[in-house]
């Protein structure tokens, strides 16, 4: 198992609870994962980043998980075996989980290092909310933040949505003469857009500008200007979340598809439908009509290692169905959430009518069940 | 007796015997086939109820080991809109009533786990008087059991998750069965708190 993030930490948990004769070893670049969900409440106020800190000593401890800490180079399917810095891994089955890259040549000025320490992401790991979450703070009392969101298929565009909302909740209460405005490359319009856009005129009047179809061509990072499909502005805080691909690990060992940026799979047990004997999940795989999400990515785990355990055990396997749920706050306390149902047909995931939907407004309820759904998936993926 | 009557009668024993056997098995391994299932379809509850439904968060409920009926009709009311919910509801309704049947199954025999909980001790004793009057009936054995009602567990379920359905219960928007409601009626405030506090503090391995 190569990546310990929502995807893999879960798969092989889930390996070790179903068959524990199956020797499992995850291999993960670092020696604490600071998740994504939540890091934005950190803007806003209401969470520490340090709460989102794990390690693995509760996997390898209670489930007898082997962790390898470590860069995979290279996974090779011909030879079955995962190439590190110290050695080379042979393997019976290899499931990989890296993660997103960034396609930074689709923004002209755009420089892969130092750019996000000027236009921070925030995209990748939680810590590096701290960056953005600095120069919000550094702007002054009526300056302008700018938002922009990728064209689609991205890792998780209600997590774009809560940004904004998180960081026009800073502003509200430390700088209530800034602006925000959101730069969408998407044409969005979804039960989804529109709660937040409903939550945002309710909670923070006209200090956000949303406009869609808005893509980034080219920047100046240093001068902080940045030109669009349709103009060209500066602003005091670029918060540029560039698009996106299936992590660096994913083109090295040839797993892309015929989009040349995400990883084709069989949607019934997410085995790569280029290299077979690997298998691919969470956002560095293209689901048909899938969302990138920490909640699919651990789905998608789970049916994965069931998947396995049952072909090690030369049985069936049911076939998937699970529910997607990604929760929202808007503020401190008013949280909202989406439910989408998908189920694997053939060798395709579909997303399925019956059931879901999203929150009719947003609550205090719900957002006291967005953090117990965060405590919870970390607990269940961690120990 | 005559010979031929006994051993016909043997013969019909016997007969008798081999189809409840036969039905016996049919329907363990229809029950085994129902958990074998819900384990699958239970894997996305997890993200939320905890490992095989061990919740670890005070505002959600602990559903590993409780009464199927109670999980059953639990899942059946939140689809049809009969029990309040923030989310159960959306997520009921993705499933069938053999794939609930099917949940129930897989999480009811799975363990009720009961990590420490923090309560005031006062409040236990005082509970555990209201629930000896009011509320044994029906949750079994200080709330540990469950056997052939459709009453939940409710020993070392979680404090906030139990206030939260109580006050539910209380106002009215979540309507129990009538002889609940009953006890409900004839005592305070206080004295639901105390019994909820009482359900709390049971923790680890019980008998
Ligand atoms: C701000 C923000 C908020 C979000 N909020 C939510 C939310 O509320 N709900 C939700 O469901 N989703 C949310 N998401 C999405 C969620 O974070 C991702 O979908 C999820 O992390 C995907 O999991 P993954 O396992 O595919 O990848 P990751 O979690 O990125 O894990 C990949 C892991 O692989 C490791 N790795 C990569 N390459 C190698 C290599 N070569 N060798 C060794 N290790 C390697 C990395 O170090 C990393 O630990 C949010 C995202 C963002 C940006
Ligand atoms: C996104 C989080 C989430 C997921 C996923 C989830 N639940 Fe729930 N569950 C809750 C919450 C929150 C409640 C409290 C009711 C509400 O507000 O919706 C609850 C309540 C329940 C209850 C009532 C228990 C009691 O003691 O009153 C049952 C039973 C239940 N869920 C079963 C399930 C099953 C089975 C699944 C999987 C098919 C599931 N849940 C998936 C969050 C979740
Ligand atoms: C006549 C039987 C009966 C009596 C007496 C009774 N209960 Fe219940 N209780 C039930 C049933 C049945 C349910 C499930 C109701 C439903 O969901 O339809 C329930 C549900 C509950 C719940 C909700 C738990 C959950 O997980 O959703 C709580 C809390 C509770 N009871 C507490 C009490 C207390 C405290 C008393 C005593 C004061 C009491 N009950 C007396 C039958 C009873």
């Amino acid at each position: 198992m190569v990546g310990g993030g929502f995807g893999g930490a879960i798969a092989a948990k889930t390996l070790r609870l179903i068959n524990p004769k199956i020797e499992v070893i995850l291999i993960e670049r670092n020696r604490s994962y600071s998740a994504l969900p939540g890091a934005n409440w950190t803007i806003g106020g209401s969470r520490r980043i340090g709460e989102n800190r794990l390690t693995y000593d509760r996997l390898e401890g209670n489930h007898g998980v082997r962790l390898i800490y470590g860069e995979a180079q290279v996974v090779d399917a011909a030879a079955k075996t995962v190439v590190l810095e110290a050695g080379t891994l042979s393997y019976d089955f290899a499931i990989v989980a890296p993660g997103i890259g960034f396609r930074v040549d689709e923004i002209e000025g755009y420089a892969a290092a130092e750019t996000p320490d000027l236009f921070p992401h925030a995209w990748t790991s939680g810590e590096e909310i701290v960056v953005l979450k600095r120069r919000i703070e550094e702007m002054k009392n009526g300056g302008l933040v700018v938002v922009s969101l990728p064209t689609p298929p991205y890792r998780c565009p209600q997590a774009a949505y809560e940004r904004v909302s998180q960081i026009a909740y800073y502003l509200k209460q430390a700088k209530p003469r800034s602006k925000i405005l959101v730069l969408d490359a998407s044409k969005s319009s979804s039960d989804l857009a529109d709660l937040f856009l409903t939550g945002w005129r309710r909670s923070y009047g006209d200090m956000i500008e949303y406009r869609s179809s808005q893509q980034v061509l080219q920047i100046d990072a240093p001068r902080s200007s940045l030109r669009t499909t349709s103009e060209t502005l500066t602003a005091d805080v670029v918060n540029l979340i560039p698009p996106q691909m299936a992590g660096t690990l994913a083109h090295r060992s040839g797993l892309i598809g015929e989009d040349n940026h995400w990883c084709a799979v069989d949607h019934s047990s997410y085995e790569s439908t280029v290299a077979g004997g690997i298998y691919v999940l969470g956002d560095a795989c293209l689901g048909d009509d899938q969302q990138k999400s920490a909640s699919a990515a651990n789905a998608q785990g789970k049916a994965c290692a069931m998947h396995i355990a049952g072909a090690i055990a030369q049985r069936g396997h049911q076939p998937h169905f699970y529910s997607n749920v990604l929760y929202s706050l808007l503020d401190d306390k008013h949280g909202a959430s989406a439910v989408t149902f998908y189920r694997s047909e053939g060798r395709k995931s579909v997303r399925v009518d019956k059931g879901g939907g999203v929150s009719s407004e947003w609550s205090e309820l719900e957002g006291i069940y967005a953090r117990a759904w965060l405590g919870s998936i970390l607990a269940e993926m961690s120990s | 007796m005559s010979m031929l009557r006994c051993w016909r009668m043997i013969g019909c024993i016997t007969l008798t015997l081999t189809v409840a056997a036969t039905a016996w098995a049919q329907r363990s391994d229809k029950k085994a086939r129902s958990i074998e299932l819900g384990e699958a379809l239970g894997q996305s509850c997890m993200a939320c109820h905890g490992t095989r439904g061990a919740s670890t968060e005070q505002a959600i409920p602990i559903i590993g080991g409780q009464n199927d009926v109670f999980i059953s009709l639990s899942m059946k009311a939140y689809r049809d809109g009969t029990r309040p919910s923030t989310i159960m509801e959306r997520i009921a309704k993705g499933y069938s009533t053999k794939e609930i049947e099917a949940l129930a199954a897989y999480f009811s025999t799975q363990p009720f786990l009961r990590p420490l909980q923090e309560t005031d001790p006062e409040k236990v004793t005082r509970g555990q008087s209201v629930h000896a009057r009011k509320c044994k009936k029906c949750h079994l054995h200080n709330g540990r059991d469950a056997i052939d009602t459709d009453s939940p567990l409710l020993a070392g379920q979680k404090l906030q998750y139990l206030r939260r359905n109580m006050e539910e219960i209380l106002t009215g928007k979540r309507s129990v069965e009538i002889k609940m409601d009953a006890a409900l009626r004839e005592i305070t405030r206080e004295e639901v708190e105390a019994t909820l506090h009482f359900y709390a503090a049971q923790h680890g391995e019980l008998h």
